[in-house]
């Protein structure tokens, strides 16, 4: 009986994992490599010399939530 | 003899508006000294129980100190359970406040400081011979200048605060306050009201061991006296405002009768079974009113909570004053 080659019959070369998890692991700013088509198609632009241009939309988002984040309590005394 | 009378003229000179705290007092007022040789103060971490007055204390230790051209130095108040991350902090206070300023930075509630900012004080006050420190974050710079900038943290929490962080703080630790300096207190809060001694001393004795008790006491005297057009504050006056108000003795409050109620009437009860009679969470009860209840030997546990014969005395005497306000 010859022996049966390849992958097995369901196999995916792909596996889910929730983003949170992921985050958890690599930080805000760890490297991912992504497909440049995928990127695209979310909006993001790629330049000639491989520079990412962030859409407009997410910017603004960001500007926004910066401003609605919590300000820091404080009081400053100038003694006389 | 003399060295005893010098030190305690520069602690009072230091700290003229303070009541008691002598160790304290002596400890900053040396490190003050130092600062006027050296402009370096340690990086100090005030520790004690709530209301004992850490922040009124640096505070006092901030207006004695002056910056290069004699002006007294900005005092700046932090709440660290407000700052959320790094970047919150060197956008929002260390680039418009900090950063090349001659400033004195209170960190309060310093157990609440975030994980990331507490990973960059290690690195920023791990300082040896040279009193700057340059910090690298986010692909930025940030100068700390230790003679420009002097660094307070309080809390009442020490146990957490991230140890290598606390291993680079010089400790202040509080005392408790005796009740000749609440009654002193008081007086110092009341300029204008009289007091007898005895009156004094019920007064202090109804405040619950902290300054701040002390101090809210004395706002509520001064407010009796002017609803009363008068100066003087005598045992009726006490009787009369406790009546008002609902002082209850040592200052306990309405759950803490409550506790004591029961207690006396149960003989000994778990905390559970407290907690379903009043009405809180064992938390609650555990953290808010039995901690008060054991300090002034009120109650005890042994397993079982049960109430110490001073807590009786107590309980009866708040019952008497329960059938006179009714």
């Amino acid at each position: 009986m010859a022996n049966k080659r390849g992958r097995k019959k369901g196999y995916s070369p792909y596996v889910d994992i929730g983003y949170e998890s992921l985050g958890d692991y690599l930080g805000k700013k760890g490297l991912v490599r992504v497909s440049r088509s995928w990127l695209e198609g979310l909006g993001y632009e790629i330049s000639e010399l491989g520079d990412i241009l962030v859409p407009e939309v997410i910017l603004q988002e960001k500007q926004s939530n910066k401003e609605d984040e919590a300000k820091i309590e404080y009081k400053l005394t100038h003694f006389e | 003899m003399s060295t005893n009378l010098h030190t305690l003229n520069r602690h009072e000179r230091y700290f003229p508006e303070l009541i008691g705290q002598i160790a304290v007092k002596k400890k900053l007022s040396f490190y003050l000294d130092a600062f006027e040789a050296t402009k370096l103060s340690p990086f100090l971490c005030l520790v004690g129980a709530k209301g004992l007055g850490k922040t009124e204390f640096a505070k006092a230790y901030a207006k004695n100190l002056h910056n290069d051209d004699g002006h007294g130095r900005a005092f700046l108040e932090l709440n660290c359970s407000t700052i959320k991350n790094n970047e919150q902090f060197f956008e929002q206070i260390f680039m418009p406040v900090i950063h090349d300023n001659e400033v004195t930075i209170l960190f309060d509630e310093a157990h609440a400081l975030p994980k990331d900012l507490t990973m960059a004080f290690l690195t920023i006050f791990n300082t040896e011979k040279n009193h700057r420190k340059n910090f690298e974050w986010d692909g930025m710079d940030f100068e700390f200048d230790f003679k420009r900038q002097t660094f307070i943290f309080a809390t009442t929490e020490s146990d957490k605060i991230f140890p290598p962080l606390k291993d680079r703080l010089t400790t202040i630790d509080f005392e408790p306050y005796s009740r000749n300096e609440l009654a002193e207190i008081i007086k110092l809060c009341t300029p204008n009201i009289t007091f007898t001694d005895e009156v004094l001393e019920k007064v202090a004795k109804s405040v619950r061991n902290n300054p701040r008790s002390a101090v809210m006491r004395s706002k509520e005297i001064m407010l009796f006296c002017a609803s009363k057009n008068t100066t003087e504050f005598t045992e009726d006056s006490f009787d009369e405002l406790s009546d008002a108000i609902g002082i209850l003795p040592y200052g306990i409050s309405f759950t803490e009768r409550q506790i004591l109620d029961i207690l006396k009437e149960c003989g000994s009860c778990t905390l559970t079974t407290l907690s379903a009679k009043i009405g809180l969470s064992p938390s609650a009860l555990r953290r808010d009113h039995e901690m008060y209840l054991l300090n002034k030997n009120l109650m005890e546990i042994d397993g079982k909570r049960k109430i110490t014969a001073q807590g009786i005395k107590i309980s009866d005497l708040a019952e008497t004053t329960r059938i006179q306000e009714e």
